[in-house]
């Protein structure tokens, strides 16, 4: 059981982060999915150990120089982070940037243009 | 729902969450009772667990979180939590809050079972909307709250929701 979670950790690692960006009437929703395992540390393996903490700690998401949210996140967040938000302005065209940090210190950024 | 589509098959991780998967509702099961077991462990020993980069107060009491954020918590229908009133699985509880105070800055979500009940920290800049939707872990039936920062306030809310299974964070 333990091998086949650590395969899991590493197959949700790899994935790019997913970003839906729509501007509308002047306001752009965005949606940001962020495949992580975030292990909380309290989880157990079927032979009685722990699989140890793994999880994001810090997101930030930016349109050119503008940072649109920050979060900082606890390992109560639920695997895969899903993120949804809204801000003014964000043209079509423009690009949106997110990056996360864990606790490993792994970190990741990936953009999408805003439709 | 659009959303659903956009969320990819790996976003479940290996076991596939499909109902039709007889097999999942017994590890669910098996794997439930054991988490429960362990937050109950945990929540006795508020301090365990060596969670070392942490950038989240450790506070184990909502009083404790809003004291660390400074101000009195102030509740009015200005702060709006959204949740499911029944979950079947508390790994993933959808949860929304939205202010509509003046010069919102900031976001919290706190889960009042959860050994570690801070679930997430919004900071919201200027030009950013103060609504946020994302999903939680919820270790057992309880309330959730939001407490928001505006204006140099804290304000709080919250909302209860009910978990058959619980989402060991």
């Amino acid at each position: 059981m333990a091998s086949r979670e650590e395969t899991a950790e590493e197959t949700a690692l790899g994935h790019p982060i997913r970003i839906r960006a729509r501007a509308r009437n002047g306001i752009t929703e965005a949606l940001v999915l962020m495949p992580h395992p975030m292990e909380s540390g309290f989880r157990r393996t079927g032979q009685g150990g722990v699989v140890p903490a793994h999880y994001i700690t810090e997101v930030q998401i930016t349109v050119g120089d503008r940072t649109v949210l920050e979060a900082t996140l606890s390992p109560a967040v639920a695997r895969d982070p899903l993120l949804s938000f809204r801000f003014r302005g964000g043209r079509p065209g423009d690009r949106i940037r997110v990056s996360w940090v864990d606790s490993a210190g792994v970190r990741r950024a990936d953009e999408a243009t805003i439709v | 729902m659009a959303n659903k589509r956009f969320i990819p098959a790996h976003a479940c991780g290996p076991d596939s969450r499909s109902p039709s998967d007889p097999e999942r509702r017994t590890r669910l099961v098996q794997g439930g009772t054991l988490m429960g077991l362990v937050a109950c462990s945990l929540l006795k020993v508020p301090s365990a667990g060596a969670r070392s980069p942490d950038p989240l107060p450790s506070e184990s009491h909502l009083a404790g979180i809003v004291d660390a954020f400074g101000g009195i918590p102030v509740t009015g229908d200005e702060v709006r939590v959204t949740v499911p009133a029944t979950v079947d699985d508390g790994a993933l509880v959808p949860v929304s809050v939205e202010s509509s105070l003046p010069d919102t800055r900031e976001i919290l979500i706190v889960v009042e079972k959860n050994p570690i009940p801070l679930a997430a920290r919004i900071r919201i800049p200027e030009g950013t909307e103060a609504f946020v939707s994302m999903r939680i872990k919820v270790a057992e039936s309880g309330s959730i709250h939001a407490l928001v920062r505006s204006g140099g306030q804290v304000y709080t809310a919250s909302a209860r929701t009910k978990v058959t299974l619980g989402g060991c964070s």
